[in-house]
């Protein structure tokens, strides 16, 4: 605790001596409230944990309005296809000479504007909004620890230290006004592990602005058309932004530098725009952590990036995959968009999942179409693929606004059983779902009165074939109501109703005394209140209610949690945020847990799952400057009447899990 | 009599010394008054409210009998002034006694808003077995929606502090609430406050003002489900009051209160 301590005095001494001139950073508020707003109305354990960096370097190169394309707009989250193409529109009539001629385009409500202020400029103001340098640098330093020892150290199953560390430097040096120089690299080491440098990635970016050329030697992503072929690591598909989320922003080639250690390609990407079209291609061989079995196969891919045991350093980069992929995207009006790409894959062992009487399992490659045509009131888009086993993949949806207060969306999927993509994550009922998947969703929202906004989503699906929690044939429906009531100019109450019913497989005894097979329903049901009063431009007050209820039909069982929370986010002085939380919770299990969004360190998201008894609290502190930002965090979790938290070698002895988390950042 | 306390000890102790409640308005309001804290016994329920006393106030209060009981009486007496409070308080006779010494300073953080922090220090001593110390940290927020609407919240021991040499952790409890005075002579609140080794309490309470010196309060809460009801008159800088609540097994308890206001 001491050298903890010193680290934090230490921290923040030396941000004061790095730092230059203060000045108020406006748009901070604004920015966590954004990703707040996406990321808590997630009720599932998978959240878009890149989400935060995505917007963090969307908002340092901000999209100038009057050169973006549809496609570009649309990569800022509150803008949906239509939105996009309006501002595209009204640009053509005139151009824009300040960002708050938004507020003019048809159908940009205030609160879409303030979301989206951030993420966009206009060229005549940059001049005074951004420093033109030609240098930047860009450092990131954070370490967390877990205050009590989990057993995996007592007793040695864990190897490493209990520190979890991360360090990620980014150096941009733009050569003349065309050309541009990046590099980048991070090493991170998770509570557990033994070097700081457990995981290791790294990028060189070669950027020809004038004409839209890029090479990527090191590690990158690709995110392309619907998701189905080509997607970063995580992504959800439904959440509180009913109608933008539907159809997915792709970036295109990016290069990486982010912390999962597997959802990434390594070796060398480029790509140009050759008239309307833009071309892009890569090979990548990469390592991959993979569990053998005796016979060599791959049984399953490590995703969870940790290498803390004997056991669990056998997997790591066991196997190895070569991609050879390539896009093309035809773009030659913002009306309508048509991309077409598909990649190869071969790995060193065989994969049990591409095993079938035709294929060792070794190889595997996707094709996919897909195509946008978007108009003032309405926007159109679809993806399918084909992988290399004749399965099929579709996902198509239209988004309208009839009127201007008025969105609605409908998204049909249908992923044939067996369809396998390695590499993409498209829209369905779970993150990276796809396969065995049909399903519609509809959503709406609706601005009824000025005071008064409602957004709701339907989304029904079956899956024909096992999947998990279900040996038999399964569906689930999901259901998400919110209204959001602006009770005066400081003070927002919103309410919000998820029911989501899903098959699982139950065993049940028939009348031999046999255990039998049978589909029973899971009903869950979550009911939230918010009070979000804004007294000063400095403080935000919120304080919450949430109740779920789960009933298993086939066992006529059921049980009730609820969760309480009071949040306080103040800016005391002009460099100087904290952000405060006290939360009770109560349920019966791990199965009526409740996902609650922390404000964490910057760069990073948090979603803990709470069950049991017990109280957490939280307090995070930033302290921001020109060039510097240092922030600390500590949150506890204290869980009445158990004499451990966790299991296994995670398992903590008493009641108490608590932690600490530093983090520094340089930008010059 | 004694050994009759002593057995009733444990129930009294599980109902928890909050539920006993501290100044006649507070208990007479079922103890929602964490959206008020308006009197020196706000550095117990809410320390933000500390930040609204621009005068000095003194308070003291006796609960000579807690269910009929001598020996469970508690004593009470608090300070509040410039932003800061103090508190010391004893429960309970010879064999069980608990002392608390508490102080909390109350300040705003904006135009409508007042953050607040007690530090109590609570001595337990039973007879034959020795005393154990503890230090607990409480926090409170206050804020004025409007000039009708008041909200509320308090977190006790935030620290998860223990006491004993086996680390029995001492209750935690967290409570949310709000005022509304439609009228300037009335006012109702509501709360919710959970102590995470109990069922959730809601309490409610309405206060009339009849006479510009008199008060009276009527307040009901759950689990277990008690009323309450309670008056006070101020003569002068001098207020008195009464306050008493009835428990569905143990029956009633009273209190009586003087306070005095600096001018």
């Amino acid at each position: 605790m001491t050298r903890i301590s010193c680290l934090v005095v230490a921290s923040f001494a030396v941000a004061q001596l790095l730092a230059g001139q203060g000045k108020p950073d406006t748009s901070r508020n604004r920015f966590d409230r954004l990703l707040e707003s996406l990321l808590e109305n997630d009720f599932e354990e998978t959240h878009e944990s890149e989400l935060p960096n995505i917007l963090q370097e969307l908002r340092d190169q901000p999209i100038d309005l009057n050169v973006a394309s549809v496609h570009e707009l649309n990569l800022i989250p509150c803008i949906d296809p239509v939105l996009a193409y309006r501002i595209v529109l009204h640009r053509d009539r005139q151009h824009f000479r300040s960002v708050d001629d938004l507020l003019s385009v048809e159908g940009m409500d205030m609160e879409t504007f303030l979301r989206a202020r951030d993420f966009v400029f206009v060229r005549s103001e940059a001049a005074t909004r951004r420093t033109e340098n030609p240098f930047s640098l860009q450092v990131r330093a954070r370490t967390v620890r877990d205050l009590q020892t989990r057993r995996g150290y007592r007793d040695g199953t864990y190897e490493g230290s209990p520190y979890r560390t991360f360090t990620r430097a980014i150096v941009r040096q733009r050569l003349s006004g065309r050309f541009l120089v990046e590099a980048g690299g991070l090493a991170e080491k998770d509570a557990g592990e033994i070097g700081i440098t457990d995981f290791s990635s790294g990028f060189i970016r070669l950027e020809d602005t004038d004409s839209k050329t890029q090479v990527i030697l090191g590690d990158f992503i690709v995110e392309s058309g619907q998701g189905l072929v080509f997607w970063r690591p995580s992504g959800i598909s439904k959440g509180s932004e009913v109608i933008a989320s539907v159809t997915k922003n792709p970036r295109g080639l990016v290069r990486y530098s982010s912390t999962d250690e597997n959802g990434f390609l390594r070796g060398i990407a480029a790509g140009t725009a050759v008239g309307p079209a833009r071309i892009m291609a890569f090979y990548s061989a990469k390592r991959i952590n993979a569990t053998l079995d005796e016979q060599g196969i791959i049984s399953s891919f490590n995703t969870s990036g940790l290498f803390r045991t004997t056991s669990e350093h056998k997997s790591r980069q066991s196997s190895e995959e070569i991609v050879r992929g390539m896009e093309v995207n035809y773009c030659p009006s913002p009306r309508w968009r048509l991309g077409l790409r598909g990649y190869t894959s071969g790995f060193r062992h065989p994969v049990e999942l591409l095993r079938n009487g035709e294929s060792d399992g070794r190889n595997a490659s996707l094709a996919g179409l897909d195509a946008s045509l978007t108009t003032g009131s309405m926007s159109i888009f679809g993806e399918g693929a084909i992988d290399h086993a004749s399965s099929f993949a579709g996902v198509g949806g239209i988004i309208v606004q009839p009127v201007t207060d008025l969105q609605a969306a409908i998204v049909v999927r249908s992923y044939s059983r067996t369809f396998t993509s390695l590499h993409g994550n498209g829209f369905g009922s779970t993150a990276g779902g796809m396969g065995n998947e049909q399903g519609i969703y509809g959503s709406v929202k609706a601005s009824l009165l000025d005071w008064l906004t409602f957004s709701a989503y339907y989304d029904m699906c079956k899956h024909p074939d096992v999947r998990e929690f279900s040996d038999l044939a399964s569906g689930e429906n999901d259901f998400l109501a919110s209204a959001r009531l602006q009770a005066s100019k400081r003070l927002n109450l919103e309410f919000l109703c998820k029911l989501k019913s899903r098959s699982i497989t139950t065993y049940v005894p028939d009348q031999y005394s046999r255990t039998d097979k049978a589909i029973g329903i899971r009903q869950q049901a979550n009911y939230r209140a918010t009070l979000e009063w804004f007294p000063s431009p400095d403080i935000r007050w919120r304080s919450r209610i949430e109740m779920t209820e789960v009933n298993f039909s086939s066992t006529q069982t059921g049980e009730r949690g609820y969760l309480a929370y009071q949040d306080l986010r103040w800016k005391p002085w002009r460099n100087v945020s904290i952000d405060m939380r006290g939360i009770v919770f109560e349920s019966g299990s791990y199965d009526t847990r409740m996902y609650e969004y922390e404000s964490e360190l910057q760069g990073t998201s948090s979603v803990p799952a709470l069950f049991g008894r017990g109280i957490r609290l939280y307090v995070l502190v930033r302290y921001g400057m020109t060039r510097v930002e240092c922030s600390a965090k500590y949150s506890s979790t204290i869980k009445h009447g158990t004499l451990s938290i966790g299991s296994e070698a995670n398992e903590i002895r008493g009641d108490l899990d608590n932690q600490v988390s530093i983090q520094l950042d340089y930008k010059l | 009599m004694k050994i009759l306390a002593f057995i009733l000890l444990p129930t009294v102790l599980a109902l928890g010394s909050e539920n006993n409640g501290r100044g006649t308005k507070a208990v007479s309001l079922a103890n929602a008054f964490v959206a008020i804290a308006d009197n020196p016994w706000s550095v117990s329920y809410n320390p933000a409210g500390l930040s609204q006393f621009t005068s000095i106030r003194l308070a003291g209060f006796v609960v000579p009998q807690q269910f009929g009981l001598t020996e469970l009486k508690t004593s009470a007496l608090a300070f509040a002034g410039g932003g800061i409070g103090i508190t010391i308080e004893q429960f309970g006779f010879n064999l069980y006694r608990e002392t608390l010494l508490g102080a909390g300073c109350g300040f705003t953080v904006g135009p409508d808003v007042a953050l607040g922090a007690t530090m109590n220090v609570q001595s337990t001593s039973i007879e034959g077995y020795g005393n154990a110390m503890s230090l607990t940290l409480d926090v409170g927020l206050l804020g004025r929606i409007s000039d009708k609407v008041s909200i509320g919240f308090a977190f006790k021991n935030v620290t998860g502090s223990t006491i004993g040499e086996i680390g029995e952790r001492l209750p935690q409890v967290l409570s949310l609430g709000g005022c509304y005075r439609p009228l300037e002579d009335f006012l109702i609140v509501g709360e919710i406050e959970k102590d995470i080794r109990f069922p959730t309490v809601l309490k409610a309470g309405i206060e009339q003002r009849i006479l510009d010196i008199f008060n009276v309060r009527v307040g009901l809460s759950n689990n277990p489900d008690k009323v309450s009801a309670g008056i006070s008159f101020s003569l002068s800088v001098v207020e008195f009051g009464y306050a008493g609540y009835s428990h569905p097994d143990l029956g009633w308890t009273h209190q009586i209160e003087v306070s005095v206001r600096g001018e």
